[in-house]
C-alpha cells in the first residue's frame, strides 16, 4: 500500500527545532511511518532537516506589483478590523521604525473598519495570484498531497503555497509562537484548522478570525513538552559558589541598552564574585561585545557562525538544548521583555525583567511600551518576574537572588501559574496531539471522499 | 469533563435569580458574574455570607500572597486560574454557572465585548451550556430607567441619560444585544437554550426541568435548599436571600408605573420577538388554540 503525501511548509528556523530536530521528545518525523512527509522550505533551511525527508527548497514566490497593492490594501484593512493593546502600542511606537511601517499605520488609521472591503480584497488578490497559484499547482500536482500542514501560518510564502491546495486538500496551520496572533495576526487565507498553543491564542483567534473550536485546536508548545516531568522543585544547588547568573539579549534593534548594563553587571560581578554568562541573541551583532571577551567573571556564549543565518541557529536542537542547560545551571535569568521568561519559569529558575533605557542609548521609543503587551502581561503581572526599572533596582534583586533560594511552596505556586499558562502541555504531549489531528484529518477527509464517490 | 454553564443575556434579566436555583443542587457551583469580578473587583461580601477573604472559594485568590488579588484586566489569565482553582480543589462539582452575560454597548463586530462568553467558546477543558436569557424588554427597561433615577449623574450624565432618550435607546439595546448574541451562539454551534425571566417566575418547575434536561443533569441529584454552594461575589443583592425558594419571584414593580408611549410602540415592534422568547409558552398555547 502506498503511503499518503503530506506537504509541511517551513519558513523559519524554530518551526524546523520545535517539529523535526527537537532534542526533548520525539518529533513529527515519526509520522514519516504512516505519510510521506514533503517539505516545503526557503533555501536556506535545506540542509536542517533530518535526512530522512524529501526537502524541496521552493518556498519564496515572487509577486507582481497588482499582488502587493492587493496584499497590503488586505493588510491595512485587516489591521483596522483586528485591533488588540500590542497592535495599537507598536503602531504608534513600532519595534524596529521604519518608513513601511509609519506608512502602514498611516493607512490603517485612515482606512474605514469594514470586513466587506477586507473581503474584496481579498478577493481581488486571490485573482492576482492567479498564475501564480496555478504553477505552484501544477508543479506539486503529481504529488497528490493528502494534507498541506503550514507551521507558521502568518508567513507570506506559506499563506500563498497552501491557498494554492486548500481548493484540493485539508490545510492545517500551526501558529509558531506567543504572540503571532496579538501582535500581527494576520492570515488572510485561513487553513481548515488552526493550532494553537493556548487559551489566550484560541481567544485571539476568535477575536480575529471569528472561528473556535473545533476549527480552532489547543495543541500547547511544542518546546515545552517536558514541563511536567522535567520542572524541578529544588534549584539550591544553583547558590553554591561560584553563583551564576545568565544574561540573555534582545535583538540590538529592539533593545540596544544590553552591552551598557551588561557592563555594570560585570562590574558588579567583580565585586560581589559570581559569574556572568552573556547568552547573545541569535540576530545579535558580535562587533558591539568584542570587549566582553576577555573579562574574568564574564562568559561570553555566542551561537553565531558567520555562515549562518540567525534562523539556521534557532534551527539547532543544540540551541535549545544549550539554552536550557544554562538556565538550570544558573540561579538567577535577566533578559528584557522575552519570552525567555517561559523558559527559565519552567526550569524554576527566577527571572528579572529590564524594564529600563540605560543612559546614553539611542532609541527612539522608550523599551517600556513593552509592559502592556498582552502576550507578556501574565508574566509582568504575576509575583514570579520582577521588572527592575533602574540601576539600583537590578543590583538588589541581584543580590538576593544570589543569595537566597525560594520556598517549595513558592516552586509549587509556579508550576501553577504555569499550568495556568500551559494546560495542554501539563496532560499530553504537543507532538502527539497534532499528529493525531494531521492523521484523523487525513482519514476524515478519506472517508468522506469514499462516501461521495460511492 | 467538567460542564461552565454560562448565563448569556443583558443585566437586571434575572441571572443571579437562575444562578441562584440552579446553585440548590449539590453538584452545581455558583460563582456569580465572574467576568465583572475579575475586572471591577470583588464586592464586600459573598452569598455564602463570608468577606472575600473567608469565603470557603474565594479565599484562595485573596489570601495567598503569591496568588496575587484577581482583580486584573488580564481576563484570560483570571479565568484559566479560576477554573484550575475548581479542577484541584473543588472535584465534587460537575457544573459550574458563570452569569457574566454579555456586556453591552460595544457594537464591534468582533465581539470582544463578550468577553466571558468568548473566553469558555475558546477553552477547550471544559464542556460549555450556556443558557440565553430574555426578559420582557417593557419590565427590562422600566427597571433599567429606575436604576437611572436611583443613581447620581453629573449635569452631562443627565442630559445623556435623560429619561425620553434613555428609553428610546435602550428598546434597541434590547434588541439588538439578543440578536448579537443568537448570532454569536449560532456561528460558533454552541449549545444553548432560550430561557426568559418572566417564565421562569411564573411556570418555574416546568422551565427548570427543562433547564436540567438541557443540561443533561443527573436525575438523582435534588435541590438541597442551602447556599453552600454558591459563592457569588458580584450580582443582584438578591444574592443574600436566603434560604433560596424553590419558587422564584417575579419583580413586579414595572406593572406599577405608567406605560409609556414607547413601551406601546417597541411592545409591537418587537412583538414576535417577545412572543417567541420572553412567552413561548403562551404563543404555543395560542397556536395550539388556533390550530
Amino acid at each position: 500500500m502506498t503511503k499518503s503525501n503530506i506537504f509541511f511548509t517551513v519558513s523559519t528556523g524554530l518551526s524546523v527545532r520545535n517539529f523535526f530536530s527537537s532534542p526533548v521528545q520525539n518529533d513529527l518525523s515519526l509520522l514519516s511511518r504512516d505519510f510521506n512527509l514533503i517539505i516545503i522550505t526557503t533555501p536556506h533551511l535545506r540542509h536542517c532537516f533530518p535526512k530522512h525527508l524529501t526537502v524541496f527548497p521552493a518556498l519564496h514566490f515572487k509577486q507582481n506589483l497588482l499582488s502587493r497593492l492587493f496584499h497590503f490594501l488586505m493588510r491595512v484593512a485587516f489591521d483596522s478590523l483586528y485591533t488588540t493593546t500590542t497592535k495599537s502600542i507598536i503602531r504608534k511606537q513600532p519595534l524596529v521604525p521604519s518608513l513601511k511601517t509609519s506608512v502602514t499605520s498611516f493607512f490603517v488609521s485612515i482606512h474605514p473598519r469594514s470586513f466587506t472591503l477586507y473581503s474584496f480584497y481579498r478577493h481581488l488578490f486571490s485573482s492576482s495570484v492567479h498564475f501564480l497559484t496555478s504553477s505552484i499547482r501544477s508543479s506539486y500536482l503529481n504529488f497528490n498531497p493528502k494534507l498541506v500542514v503550514s507551521l507558521n501560518p502568518l508567513n507570506f510564502d506559506e499563506q500563498l503555497f497552501t491557498f494554492t491546495f486548500s481548493s484540493i486538500t485539508p490545510t492545517i496551520g500551526v501558529v509558531k509562537s506567543f504572540d503571532n496572533i496579538s501582535s500581527d495576526g494576520f492570515i488572510p487565507f485561513l487553513p481548515d484548522i488552526l493550532c494553537v498553543w493556548d487559551t489566550r491564542m484560541a481567544v485571539d483567534s476568535l477575536n480575529a478570525y471569528q472561528i473556535s473550536f473545533p476549527r480552532v485546536q489547543i495543541i500547547g508548545s511544542p518546546q515545552f513538552d517536558d514541563i511536567s516531568v522535567n520542572f524541578p522543585f529544588d534549584n539550591s544547588h544553583c547558590l553554591s559558589p561560584p553563583v551564576k547568573i545568565l544574561y540573555c539579549t534582545n535583538s540590538p534593534n529592539i533593545y540596544p541598552g544590553d552591552p551598557i548594563i551588561a557592563s555594570m553587571l560585570s562590574d558588579f560581578a567583580v565585586t560581589h564574585n559570581f559569574q556572568i554568562t552573556i547568552r547573545l541573541h541569535q540576530a545579535d551583532n558580535l562587533a558591539r561585545w568584542h570587549q566582553f571577551t576577555n573579562l574574568p567573571n564574564v562568559s561570553l556564549y555566542a551561537p553565531h557562525d558567520v555562515h549562518h543565518s540567525p534562523h539556521t541557529i534557532s534551527a539547532s536542537p543544540q540551541h535549545l538544548a544549550s539554552l536550557r542547560h544554562q538556565i538550570s545551571e544558573s540561579c538567577l535569568v535577566i533578559c528584557s521583555y522575552s519570552t525567555i521568561f517561559y523558559d527559565s519559569l519552567s526550569l524554576n529558575t527566577p527571572c528579572i525583567n529590564l524594564g529600563f533605557d540605560p543612559e546614553g542609548i539611542d532609541a527612539k521609543y522608550p523599551i517600556t511600551r513593552a509592559d502592556s503587551f498582552c502576550h507578556l502581561e501574565p508574566f509582568l503581572t504575576s509575583p514570579f518576574v520582577h521588572t527592575a526599572r533602574n540601576f539600583s533596582e537590578l543590583f538588589s534583586l541581584v543580590s538576593y537572588y544570589s543569595t537566597n533560594s525560594h520556598s517549595s511552596s513558592y516552586s509549587l505556586q509556579l508550576q501553577n501559574f504555569l499550568r495556568c499558562l500551559l494546560p495542554t502541555n501539563f496532560n499530553d504531549s504537543c507532538i502527539s496531539k497534532l499528529s493525531n489531528i494531521i492523521s484523523s484529518t487525513i482519514y476524515d477527509d478519506m472517508s468522506s471522499n469514499n462516501v461521495s464517490s460511492s | 469533563m467538567k460542564t461552565i454553564i454560562y448565563i448569556a443575556g443583558l443585566y437586571h434579566s434575572g441571572s443571579t435569580l437562575l444562578d441562584s436555583v440552579l446553585s440548590q443542587y449539590s453538584n452545581v457551583l455558583g460563582l456569580g458574574e465572574i467576568y465583572k469580578q475579575i475586572i471591577d473587583g470583588p464586592n464586600e461580601i459573598c452569598s455564602c455570607s463570608n468577606l472575600p477573604r473567608n469565603c470557603i472559594f474565594w479565599s484562595y485568590f485573596y489570601n495567598d500572597s503569591i496568588c496575587f488579588p484577581l482583580s486584573s484586566s488580564d481576563v484570560v489569565s483570571s479565568y484559566s486560574r479560576i477554573l484550575q482553582h475548581i479542577n484541584s480543589n473543588f472535584p465534587q462539582y460537575d457544573f459550574v454557572v458563570d452569569s457574566s452575560k454579555s456586556h453591552p454597548f460595544s457594537m464591534d463586530m468582533t465581539f470582544r465585548n463578550f468577553r466571558g462568553l468568548v473566553y469558555h467558546t475558546s477553552q477547550q477543558e471544559y464542556r460549555l451550556k450556556v443558557i440565553h436569557l430574555y426578559r420582557d424588554p417593557r419590565s427590562w427597561v422600566n427597571s433599567i430607567l429606575a436604576r437611572e433615577h436611583r443613581s447620581k449623574r453629573s449635569l452631562v450624565g443627565k442630559f445623556l441619560f435623560n429619561p425620553l432618550f434613555n428609553r428610546f435607546a435602550r428598546y434597541f439595546q434590547w434588541y439588538f444585544m439578543h440578536k448579537r448574541i443568537s448570532k454569536f451562539l449560532t456561528i460558533h454551534n454552541i449549545d444553548h437554550l432560550s430561557v426568559s425571566y418572566e417564565e421562569l417566575c411564573f411556570d418555574s418547575h416546568l422551565i427548570i426541568k427543562n433547564i436540567l434536561n438541557f443540561l443533561e443533569f443527573p436525575s438523582e441529584i435534588s435541590p438541597i435548599n442551602s447556599i453552600s454552594s454558591t459563592h457569588i461575589l458580584v450580582g443582584n443583592p438578591a444574592r443574600f436571600n436566603k434560604p433560596f425558594s424553590n419558587i422564584p419571584k417575579y419583580d413586579s414593580r414595572w406593572l406599577a408605573r405608567p406605560f409609556h408611549l414607547f413601551d406601546y410602540i417597541f411592545s409591537l415592534l418587537f412583538s414576535k420577538m417577545i412572543s417567541q422568547y420572553v412567552y413561548p409558552s403562551s404563543s404555543d398555547y395560542y397556536h395550539a388554540d388556533h390550530d
